[in-house]
């Protein structure tokens, strides 16, 4: 308690100083914040954009298909498997797929592309694939020989809305299967160029078409919260078994390579900006400390302990950094909160793992104001230890002779 | 005779490196005992602020020991070294020396915290010791708001709080001006008087060699000749 107010009084005694301080400990810890709350929030945003677009958060298939897709790894009790997913509360929706390669023809032109059947209403719900139709219509829940198609698939058959296109592949039992659909839709925004050469169908129509029975090849769960996905999936996993449960971060792998790296490279911007502050706070510990050589000496001569006078150069620069952070916290909210809303675009869209980023967007959660506000505490703190401990060795007799 | 209080055996501190070496204190012994008023007398370098020092482990001898209520401080390090001075040593500096952060009552409460003495004895001890030194009313002021007599008064008090073995007062007078020296060297003379307590005093101050019962003259770091009256 002594030492507590004797380090409150020695705060407000070198009142420029410790504004100084104080501001450049904030400086630090809200720009470490808002650094953070960016990269992870335009992250956050990109991911939400990448796993709505279509991979959804969470994905089920038989076991080898995410390695080596095939038309007959596939899943036999996709109701059981729709009942259990629905038991966990963080799962908002899911959605199965059928997956195949066809040869897709109009006129003298074919092409390949990859066929997927959905489930229209309960896709809608789970991916955001319905609001990336640019012209046309989304399929409906009638069971028909509709299809949708990626712009670049349209381009390539040059096709337009009405206009039909014969599919041709091998069915499940060896089969040749060939149909005549007709175009009711094309999606202009695909998130990258793999995606543009889909092409959607009724989930009834491509089971029937690939002759698969109730058979599916993908079950696509969207959560509350993406970062629990991996949790999510173990926990799934747990259930069934049987089956293959991946986070968007496998099923995605090379994206989410690509965001870690980037991710890595904040931290290193972050430890020299750290760095940097380290030295102007010991820089000012340690012109505190000199200054009251005499002090501390006097203080010694009279009884105190080292580990007390280094107790009490500690305590002086923790309740700096305190007051500090206590500030900062909430120019670091409202900064962040800002930048959540309206972003700082980029002068030219940056493409990381295929997704193109046109925006840095900030994040407001607990995580960046925690690791930030422990970093620079304990960067502070920590290069308060060699004043520290310099003040507590002061040979009192030398001491109290400077001046 | 009284207790003894100190025992400087055989002490000498020699300072400067290779061939160049001074001696500020030469082979001096002295036995400083209860209830003395004794004056370390001499012109300057002639080695008593460093005998002074030596007596309170302030600095340490290159030869010989310090023997303070029987244990040599001359052996001790770090906390137990600070934690001896704090039970068995006051001071009081030339340039008074308080804590400018703390009022009156605080510097003078400084120690007792130290010692961890209960709240309801430091009280009474501090407003006791400042009515002794006559500075009632003024407990709430910071060092800067006293005058110079006044902030002597209270590193007295400081020094008496603890009820220490001895009090070394390092020129205490020089950064006063006669009238208020002559007040303080009054006031100390008779708490030695009333209260037995035992003042060593490093000095050339004409004031002080008056009121004190025992003088020692130094002169290079050796003791030249002493003086009881």
């Amino acid at each position: 308690m002594l030492f507590l107010k004797l380090a409150f009084r020695n705060i407000f005694r070198q009142k420029r100083r410790s504004l100084f301080t104080i501001l450049s400990i904030m400086g630090s810890f809200v720009l470490c914040s808002m650094a953070i709350g960016l990269v992870y929030g335009t992250y956050g945003k990109v991911i939400d954009a990448f796993t709505k677009g279509h991979s959804g958060h969470i994905q089920i298939h038989a076991p080898g298909f995410l390695e080596r897709p095939s038309l007959f790894k596939n899943i036999k009790d996709e109701e059981n498997l729709t009942k259990k997913i629905a038991a966990n509360k963080d799962i908002i929706s899911s959605t199965p797929r059928v997956l195949g390669s066809v040869l897709i023809s109009q006129g003298e032109k074919t092409t390949g592309a990859r066929l997927i059947g959905i489930d229209p209403e309960r896709e809608a719900r789970t991916t955001s694939i319905k609001e990336k139709i640019g012209e046309g219509v989304f399929l409906s829940t009638t069971i028909n020989n509709d299809i949708v198609l990626g712009h670049t698939l349209a381009k390539i058959l040059a096709v337009k809305i009405g206009d039909p296109i014969i599919l041709m592949t091998q069915a499940a039992d060896g089969s040749m299967s060939n149909d005549k659909f007709t175009v009711i839709g094309i999606f202009t925004e695909a998130s990258d160029a793999m995606e543009a050469r889909n092409a959607f169908v009724h989930i009834k129509t491509s089971q029937d078409f690939l002759v698969l029975g109730s058979r599916i090849h993908e079950m696509v769960i969207a959560l509350n919260d993406y970062s629990k996905s991996t949790m999510i999936s173990k926990n799934l996993k747990k259930v069934m078994p049987a089956y293959e449960v991946s986070p968007w971060q496998d099923i995605e792998a090379e994206f989410y390579k690509a965001m870690t790296a980037d991710q890595t490279g904040i931290w290193i911007d972050l430890g020299i900006m750290l760095f940097i502050v380290s030295i102007g706070v010991l820089n000012t510990v340690l012109m505190t400390i000199l200054e009251r050589t005499k002090e501390f000496g006097i203080l010694k001569a009279i009884g105190t302990r080292p580990q007390d006078i280094f107790i009490m150069v500690i305590l002086e620069t923790t309740i700096l950094t305190f007051i500090s952070l206590f500030i900062g916290m909430f120019f670091a909210l409202f900064i962040n909160y800002k930048l959540s809303q309206i972003g700082i675009p980029y002068p030219m869209p940056i493409e990381i793992g295929g997704m193109a980023l046109h925006h840095l967007y900030g994040q407001v959660s607990f995580f960046n104001l925690w690791v930030p506000a422990l970093v620079v505490s304990l960067s502070s703190i920590g290069v308060s230890i060699i004043p520290g401990i310099r003040a507590a060795k002061i040979v009192p007799v030398k001491a109290i002779r400077s001046t | 005779m009284n207790k003894e209080v100190i025992f400087i055996d055989q002490m000498s501190k020699e300072y400067g490196h290779l061939d160049i070496i001074v001696k500020a204190v030469d082979n001096i012994s002295l036995k400083i005992h209860e209830g003395e008023f004794t004056a370390l007398v001499g012109p300057s370098g002639s080695g008593k602020t460093t005998l002074l020092n030596l007596m309170s482990g302030l600095d340490t001898p290159s030869h010989g020991r310090t023997f303070l209520a029987g244990k040599s401080i001359s052996d001790m390090k770090g906390n137990d070294l600070s934690d001896y001075r704090r039970d068995h040593i006051g001071f009081i500096f030339q340039s008074y020396n308080l804590i400018p952060v703390l009022t009156a009552f605080e510097n003078i409460e400084y120690i007792l915290l130290l010692q961890k003495i209960p709240i309801s004895e430091r009280r009474e001890r501090v407003f006791s010791i400042l009515k002794d030194v006559g500075l009632e009313g003024k407990e709430h002021r910071r060092p800067t708001e006293l005058s110079g007599g006044q902030q002597q008064r209270v590193a007295v008090a400081r020094a008496m709080v603890s009820r220490p073995d001895i009090i070394l007062a390092d020129e205490p007078t020089a950064n006063l001006d006669s009238h208020t020296g002559s007040a303080l060297l009054d006031m100390m003379k008779e708490l030695n008087e009333k209260k037995k307590i035992t003042f060593v005093f490093s000095t050339h101050d004409q004031m002080i060699m008056d009121r004190a019962k025992r003088l020692v003259f130094l002169k290079d770091g050796r003791i030249d000749r002493e003086e009881i009256r």
